[in-house]
């Protein structure tokens, strides 16, 4: 025992003395910014600060990726919060009922920074009460991603302008294997965002109006939950959710469902060519606008539309550091950003730019922007939770526990609470 | 006897100075991180608040909104299952495997070893190995079902069988209980067996009127501190609902159809996701008091267990 | 004749027994190990290879480049440093605290003893969700978010279930051996020292163990207090891995094995000491 002891004395002793170790100070002022990308896409954000520490001599950026939102939130309250952050429009309005953002165009007005070098869209969308909270590096909207091959097999050349015809394919293309698990997903049922989204806002659906009214009930979202649901049943629920299952598994790896040739339509956003390009993938594969229907024909082309932004939490210390980075990360570190991970600009000189333009899948997607079909998100304080409701109604209606209507005059009644 | 050197009372003094002092550390332990925190809490919950701004006193509010909420309630029901479900289970497996490893035969201290191990392996490991093997297309735990010609469900997809998969992994971590079962059964006096044996009793009767009774105290403690416990029950769910849902907020906190949110869970969301501060609170004092309720009537329970098997 | 005829009988019985009774340990053993095995066999699979039906335990090819890559992605050693430091102190102050309290509460005869027992059994009725709200707004008043302290300090003041393990063992130590010292004029902390305490060896090495093993895979504490992942521990290290939306499930089970292989290491080494320690601890409570 008092072997193990003095030994684990030792070591641990050891391991903490080079735990204190590290940090280190070169007379510039240091600050935290955090942002939410990870992976190939994290060595991005690491390169565009690395540029921005390069070039300075008064301040000195210390990069961390973190996806664990709750992280984000928890540090933003406490005193040693991050500098700076990036966040999507969808939280930044959440974090500004809970006072923890400052107001980026605070900044802005003050240092005679020109806000009209964002497009007016994404100026809307990262604006909370008219005043814009953080400045946008990028937009984001979904597309209809489809494997030409698998469409072609199946006899069709041309990818579908509605969501009737859509359906028709999906059932001509999914594939069973002989156990009656599906080998090939034809409806578009993943990924789960996606599928909450986009495949509503096809249908016309609208989870909330204009004026952030709650409308759960809404037509559209009846009739496409009334159509994912049929194709469910047609070919099982437990097979459809099995694959979605494993889909969600390796979401984005090598062995993601559509980079593999297993999915025959994906509502994706700009990353994916330029993911599909990393990995190798094979697969060919084109861009369409989201179909609409076919008594609307002008839902086609409906997407969220999100921004990413560079914010600065009120609890940060380094006030003008933190917006000196902000400043720069907006505007000359959104361009590293864009091009290192395909996501589309929010500054207009970037539309232009050549480099810009030859990402895969760009034109498509700009394309796609101009329409102005974006949808976005309600300024309302328990957003979170209404997004969970909604989750939870979703996963009922999935599983068959209950019918569309019924799942939905539920979530009508719990969300009648909220704020 | 012998005799003190100073009179009573000046020794019962000297004793209470020690005692205090001897048990200050835990004293002001005490009053710093469950008083305080107790009173603090109560006192939130008749607030709002997130972590910036200071705690506005609302009244009732909080715990008029928590009647509203069927989420309270359905996660209320998630942990009461797993405290019903999982404890008699755990306790069946960790009885099994300590009659097992209590019996003498080639090989007991690494049968002892391997039904040990999954206990002391972070959570975090264990957990993300399990959800991989769950995996209904090439999780190996179908696999071998389809081997069997039993179509696997999907485990943590299907609302039915979350919680059902939450059992099965914690009955893989009943190492501790186990160990503890063992040498209760090594207490157990080998003449009781014998004369049992020679008035002809069978192995099953055998287990029943002596090897139960005999560590009934024991199970019982056990059963109490793993029914506390699962009203701690957190990590396993936090885990696999993060893996699940990825970045963009694609599924609910809580699992398919909320299916395995926890209460722990579901505080700690209000808490840290949606920042009503006040609300957890609220939530976490009624926790208090239920648990505090059901150990009361289960330590009386056990009281009477015990009584009736004769043990003090 | 017919004795040995039974006697036969009897004979065989017992061989079947014992072949299903060895037949049982392996197939129970097998499940027990079977996930170890998963996650080590995955380890050295492509990632092409984990997601290729039929499923198979062994690879199809040897890979060890998982390895290599879990240990670029993750600081691994910095991870494994900072847990090793929080575990360090927290069975420090726990192996300081526990007899101590214990001492107080079985071998000192004071009023107010028997309440304290009475609170210390309470206490353990607390579930942690309801101190967190408090705990976490005081430790950020005092700005030590983001250091261990709010992960240590409590280890200084005692833990209800380690006291009552200690005050079990102290119970079963006959008075008499206290009393002897007494008589030779030793105070009550010399009696505490040179007496109870080094009885108390077994009692100490059991929760010692526990508090390691509560410490080095803690995972609440840190989730709400580390958010620099330069000091994360190595249980949010790993999931913080998983958290990041492209999860490749083989190099993932590389991590998971370099996560779980010290902790296997340091049990199979002291597995005596954990056995009995554990085994006597829930006894007589």
């Amino acid at each position: 025992m008092k072997k193990l002891v003095a030994l684990f004395l030792a070591l641990s002793m050891l391991l903490s003395l080079t735990a204190m170790a590290g940090a280190e100070s070169d007379g510039r002022v240091h600050i935290t910014f955090w942002y939410a990308h990870t992976g190939d896409e994290a060595l991005v954000f690491e390169n565009a600060i690395a540029t921005y520490n390069a070039s300075q001599d008064k301040v000195f950026v210390e990069g961390v990726s973190t996806t664990d939102t709750q992280k984000l939130i928890v540090a933003m309250g406490s005193d040693e919060a991050p500098d700076v952050i990036s966040a999507s429009n969808q939280q930044m309005i959440q974090y500004m009922a809970n006072g923890l953002l400052d107001v980026a165009q605070d900044y802005s007005d003050k240092d005679g920074f020109d806000l009209s070098v964002y497009s007016e869209k994404s100026i809307e969308a990262s604006s909370v009460g008219g005043r814009l909270v953080g400045l946008p590096i990028e937009a984001y909207s979904i597309q209809m991603f489809y494997n030409k091959d698998l469409l072609e097999a199946a006899g069709y050349s041309e990818p579908p302008t509605t969501v009737e015809q859509m359906y028709e394919m999906a059932v001509a293309v999914t594939k069973l294997d002989e156990n009656g698990n599906i080998d090939v997903l034809g409806y578009p049922l993943f990924p789960y965002a996606s599928a909450r989204q986009e495949l509503i806002y096809a249908f016309g659906g609208r989870w909330w109006d204009e004026d952030s009214n709650l409308t759960p009930q809404n037509e559209g979202v009846l009739a496409s939950l009334n159509m994912n649901v049929k194709y469910r049943q047609l070919y099982g629920m437990e097979a459809v959710d099995a694959f979605v299952s494993t889909a969600n598994t390796n979401r984005y790896t090598e062995q993601d469902m559509f980079f593999a040739g297993k999915q025959l339509f994906r509502l994706d956003g700009s990353w994916l060519p330029t993911m599909m390009a990393n990995y190798g993938s094979t697969v060919n594969y084109g861009i369409t606008f989201i179909p609409g229907t076919e008594e609307h024909p002008e839902y086609r082309g409906s997407s969220r539309y999100e921004t990413t932004c560079i914010c600065m939490p009120s609890m940060g210390r380094n006030k003008e550091a933190a917006w000196d980075f902000t400043k720069w990360m907006g505007t000359e570190g959104a361009r590293i950003e864009n091009l290192g991970t395909g996501n589309l600009p929010a500054l207009k000189a970037l539309y232009e730019d050549p480099e810009i333009l030859a990402m895969p899948g760009y034109a498509e997607f700009i394309e796609a922007l101009k329409l102005e079909k974006g949808v976005q998100y309600p300024v309302m304080d328990d957003f979170g939770e209404y997004v969970s409701m909604i989750n939870n109604a979703l996963d009922e209606v999935y599983a068959g526990v209950k019918t569309p209507e019924q799942a939905m005059a539920d979530l009508a009644e719990q969300s009648a609470g909220l704020n | 006897m012998r005799q003190p050197p100073t009179s009573m009372s000046a020794l019962e003094k000297r004793s209470f100075r020690n005692g205090l002092l001897f048990a200050m550390p835990w004293i002001i332990g005490f009053l710093a991180f469950s008083v305080y925190p107790l009173c603090a809490s109560f006192y939130y919950s008749f607030t709002k608040f997130n972590a910036v701004t200071t705690p506005e006193w609302i009244g009732l509010s909080n715990y008029e909104g928590l009647l509203k909420d069927p989420l309270v309630l359905k996660s209320l029901g998630n942990t009461l299952f797993m405290a019903l479900v999982s404890m008699p289970v755990n306790l069946c497996v960790a009885l099994m495997l300590a009659s097992i490893v209590v019996r003498n035969f080639r090989g007991r201290a690494v049968a002892r070893t391997f039904f040990f191990l999954p206990s002391i392996i972070p959570m975090v490991a264990a957990t993300m190995v399990w959800i991989w093997m769950f995996d209904p297309t090439y999780g190996y735990i179908n696999n071998v079902l389809r081997m069997i010609g039993i179509r696997g469900p999907n485990w943590l997809i299907d609302a039915r069988y979350t919680k059902w998969a939450l059992v099965l992994m914690g009955s893989w971590t009943t190492g501790t209980t186990m160990l503890v079962c063992m040498a209760a059964l090594q207490d157990v006096p080998v003449s009781y067996y014998e004369s049992a044996q020679i008035d002809g009793a069978n192995a099953v009767q055998r287990f029943f009127h002596i090897t139960v009774p005999c560590i009934a105290h024991v199970l019982v403690y056990q059963a109490i501190l793993s029914f506390i416990n699962s009203f701690q029950y957190f990590q396993q769910v936090y885990i696999i609902v993060t893996a699940n849902s990825g970045t963009k907020m694609g599924a609910s906190l809580g699992g398919p159809q909320n299916s395995i949110m926890m209460y722990p869970l579901y505080i700690f969301h209000n808490a840290f996701t949606y920042l009503k501060m006040g609300k957890a609170s609220a939530m976490a004092w009624i926790l208090f008091v239920i648990v505090a309720l059901l150990t009361v009537v289960l330590t009386t329970v056990s009281r009477k267990v015990n009584e009736n098997a004769g043990v003090e | 004749m017919a004795r040995q005829r039974q006697m036969t009988a009897y004979r065989t019985r017992q061989l079947i027994f014992r072949i299903l009774f060895a037949i049982l340990v392996v197939l129970l053993c097998v499940i027990f190990l079977a996930p170890f095995m998963v996650m080590i066999t995955t380890s050295f699979k492509t990632n092409r290879d984990a997601f290729t039906l039929p499923v198979q335990l062994l690879p199809r090819e040897w890979v060890f480049e998982n390895y290599p890559k879990a240990f670029e992605t993750i600081p691994y050693f910095r991870y494994m440093a900072n847990t090793a430091f929080i575990t360090f102190f927290s069975v420090l102050g726990q192996l300081l605290v526990t007899p101590l309290v214990a001492y107080s509460l079985s071998k000192i005869r004071w009023r107010g003893s028997k309440v304290i027992s009475g609170l210390i059994m309470a206490t353990m009725m607390i579930p942690i969700s309801v101190t967190m709200v408090p705990m976490y707004r005081i430790y950020s008043k005092l700005h030590l978010v983001n250091t261990y302290i709010p992960l240590i300090l409590p280890a200084y003041f005692g833990k209800a279930f380690y006291i009552i393990i200690y005050r079990q063992f102290f119970t079963g130590v006959p008075n008499s051996l206290m009393e002897a010292a007494w008589i030779d004029g030793a105070n009550e902390l010399q009696r505490y020292a040179y007496i109870a305490l080094p009885i108390s060896k077994p009692a100490l090495t059991t929760i010692g163990i526990y508090a390691f093993l509560d410490a080095w895979s803690d995972y609440l504490m840190p989730l709400i207090y580390i958010n620099k992942s330069d000091r994360n521990t190595l249980s949010l290290g790993l999931q913080q891995y998983i958290s990041e939306h492209t999860v490749d499930w083989s190099r993932l089970m590389a991590a998971a094995t370099i996560f779980v292989v010290p902790v296997v290491i340091v049990f199979v080494i002291f597995q005596r000491n954990f056995v009995q320690g554990i085994a006597t601890s829930g006894l007589k409570a």
